[in-house]
């Protein structure tokens, strides 16, 4: 069946069909997008004091942002001139500029999954007690020193996404086990999921008998737990036939028949401890919704129960900082945040003070000048009617480098400089006499955290909406990229049967791909530089 | 829209010219963020004016030009009205929403 104008215009609107098509299809996606930037407005007018407030501003890396808009813009001329090469019956035109686009789509796409990961498994925001939060990246605890910890987390990569990156993470609680106490007729060998890498199924000692690797675990646990379980339906059947014979035999009230002294009970002891030959280390997330710590135990949702002690810094967020986010403290607070004292190294501590004093310094200077009358506005003025303009100038980096991007976000820059000798470091030696622009390491008591995670859209409200919106136009990158990739590659037949129907075909994935970039002229200010 | 070989051929140069325009509006936006800043330190309506401005001139360019608009059928504006209505609405919800908030309880900060 030949299907009408999809070659010639209707004499009527003077279109060809798929044209209307697309463009009531892009009337829809308008309302789509629209939706989500009316979404972006209402959040971040209406930001609540003391939960968004202060609106994360310019916390983006501009540059990559710049880079994907020069990248998407030049795909869209790319995709006209593929369309002109077509309309002039030039193939090898098409062709090349059909490569390029879909080049240009990947590369937008490589580097918008760069910035993901980035967020994802380097960036974390350390929310403190008193409102100071440390922007940093968590380290792992099984390296040597904490640029080889930095690495060992680089592995996880995007299971990261999934919020299991770094297995390892000192984000976990560590804590040495000696012996583990469980319910037979309920728990599970679940915990041995949070047991060391390597170091699963260990020697262990339960009653007299000795078990060693995960099939002796196993078969000493099942047949346990059978036998419990008999021992328990067995008890429980005496008292159950007990209770039938006295209330239906006899016709005995029931609360009556409860309070006999003859009635059975159920008295079978279902824990069972179980002793390693030597402790064993835990990794646990330090969330209540897993596990419960104290110094000397560690207790599982299911009633499991750790005995032993918190390993070495168990309880310490090791992290590598980049910087502070000051912004929810009034400004005479700041130089006293909670969040300086837990820096390691002394010097390291006062040089990013000094730093962060000069930025301030020039923010007061500044606020002053929109203060004609010389007065510096109290607290509460500052908060009312600075609300979050001093944001982002006092989010100072104190990890910028020579090159003055934004730390971690490329990880070229963000890679630390080699030690030389081949030497292996004390643990802490990154923290004694380097200069400011090394890495500075702190340790964070759990017990001092509100909350910590990385950068991901659970972060805070500016992160949900930034990965939903840049999200769904990823998506309209990748579906563009195949459609057109789909002409570029299967176009040919049709080309030598009817090139002006390709032409058409081309011209409407080219107008969706026009408005996909269309889209992205908008989210560049709105989400990188706002 | 119906364009002899000749045409095509003579848009080309238009289009590169319309790309080095997208590039020297990109860059300006850059600029503004990195450069100028309108109002207090740091963000402010000023610099929102005129990101936003910055970004509509850009559109309007990829519209009229790469998207053929300005030689386009009425059928197509008529669509595009439509949608603009439709889109001014979505952007006054929030303007509605923020007009009549929901007030902290006592209590309970929200």
């Amino acid at each position: 069946m030949e299907i009408p104008y999809e070659v010639t215009p209707r004499r009527d609107t003077g279109l060809f069909n798929s044209k209307i098509g697309i463009w009531l299809f892009l009337a829809s996606e308008v309302m789509l997008f629209g939706g989500l930037f009316s979404a972006y407005v209402f959040l971040r007018v209406g930001i609540h004091e003391g939960i968004d407030n202060p609106w994360p501003e310019r916390v983006q890396e501009p540059l990559l942002g710049a880079v994907n808009t020069v990248v998407l813009i030049a795909s869209s001329v790319f995709v006209v001139l593929a369309w002109v090469g077509l309309k002039m019956r030039q193939w090898r035109t098409f062709q090349i500029y059909m490569s390029l686009v879909i080049g240009c789509a990947l590369t937008f796409l490589v580097i918008k999954t760069r910035e993901y990961q980035t967020k994802m498994v380097e960036h974390h925001g350390i929310n403190l007690k008193d409102g100071s939060v440390i922007e940093c990246e968590i380290l792992s605890d099984n390296a040597k020193d904490p640029i080889e910890k930095r690495r060992a987390g680089w592995p996880a990569g995007f299971a990261g996404l999934f919020g299991h990156a770094n297995g390892d993470s000192t984000l976990k609680v560590r804590f040495l086990a000696e012996s583990v106490t469980l319910s037979l007729d309920s728990a599970s060998l679940l915990f041995m999921d949070y047991a060391e890498k390597g170091e699963l199924w260990p020697a262990a000692t339960v009653g007299d008998r000795k078990i060693d690797g995960k099939s002796q675990w196993e078969d000493w646990f099942f047949s346990a737990k059978r036998d419990i379980l008999a021992k328990l339906s067995e008890a429980r059947s005496l008292r159950r036939d007990y209770v039938q014979r006295e209330v239906l035999g006899k016709s005995r009230k029931l609360d009556e028949v409860l309070l006999d002294k003859d009635l059975p009970a159920v008295n079978v002891e279902t824990k069972v401890t179980i002793k390693f030959d030597k402790p064993l280390k835990f990794n646990v997330p330090g969330s209540s919704r897993t596990a419960s710590h104290t110094e000397s135990s560690l207790s599982f949702v299911d009633g499991t129960q750790l005995a032993g002690a918190l390993a070495e810094g168990g309880d310490m967020i090791e992290v590598l900082v980049h910087g502070m986010d000051l912004q929810r403290l009034p400004i005479s607070q700041q130089m006293s945040a909670k969040a300086w004292s837990l820096i390691v190294d002394e010097h390291q501590r006062e040089a990013a003070k000094k730093v962060y004093k000069e930025e301030q310094d020039k923010v007061v200077a500044e606020i002053r000048k929109h203060y004609p009358e010389g007065k510096f506005p109290s607290v509460e003025e500052e908060r009312h009617q600075l609300g979050s303009r001093r944001v982002n100038v006092l989010h100072i980096h104190l990890h910028d480098h020579a090159d003055g991007e934004k730390h971690g976000e490329s990880q070229e820059h963000a890679e630390p400089k080699k030690e030389t000798g081949g030497e292996e470091k004390d643990p802490h030696a990154v923290s004694g006499g380097h200069s400011n622009n090394e890495f500075i390491l702190a340790r964070i008591p759990r017990s001092e955290v509100l909350y910590a995670s990385n950068h991901g859209p659970w972060y805070n409200t500016y992160y949900a909406i930034y990965f939903t919106m840049t999200g769904l136009h990823g998506l309209h990158v990748l579906g563009g990229a195949l459609v057109l990739g789909y002409m570029l590659v299967f176009g040919k037949k049709l080309y030598l049967k009817n090139p002006e129907h390709l032409a058409n075909r081309v011209e409407v994935g080219g107008l969706f791909w026009h408005f996909v970039d269309l889209v992205w002229i908008f989210l560049f200010p709105i989400m990188y530089l706002m | 829209m119906s364009h002899g070989h000749e045409d095509h051929s003579s848009h080309i140069k238009e289009y590169w010219w319309v790309f080095a325009a997208l590039m020297f509006f990109t860059g300006l936006t850059v600029a503004v963020w990195g450069w100028f800043d309108f109002g207090r330190p740091g963000f402010s309506a000023g610099d929102c004016v005129v990101g936003l401005l910055i970004a509509c001139v850009k559109a309007s360019l990829v519209g009229l030009i790469f998207m053929h608009l300005r030689e386009e059928r009425g059928l197509i504006y008529k669509i595009l009205v439509f949608t603009f209505y439709f889109f001014a609405a979505l952007m006054f919800l929030c303007l509605f929403a923020l007009s009549d908030p929901i007030r902290p309880v006592f209590g309970l900060n929200l």
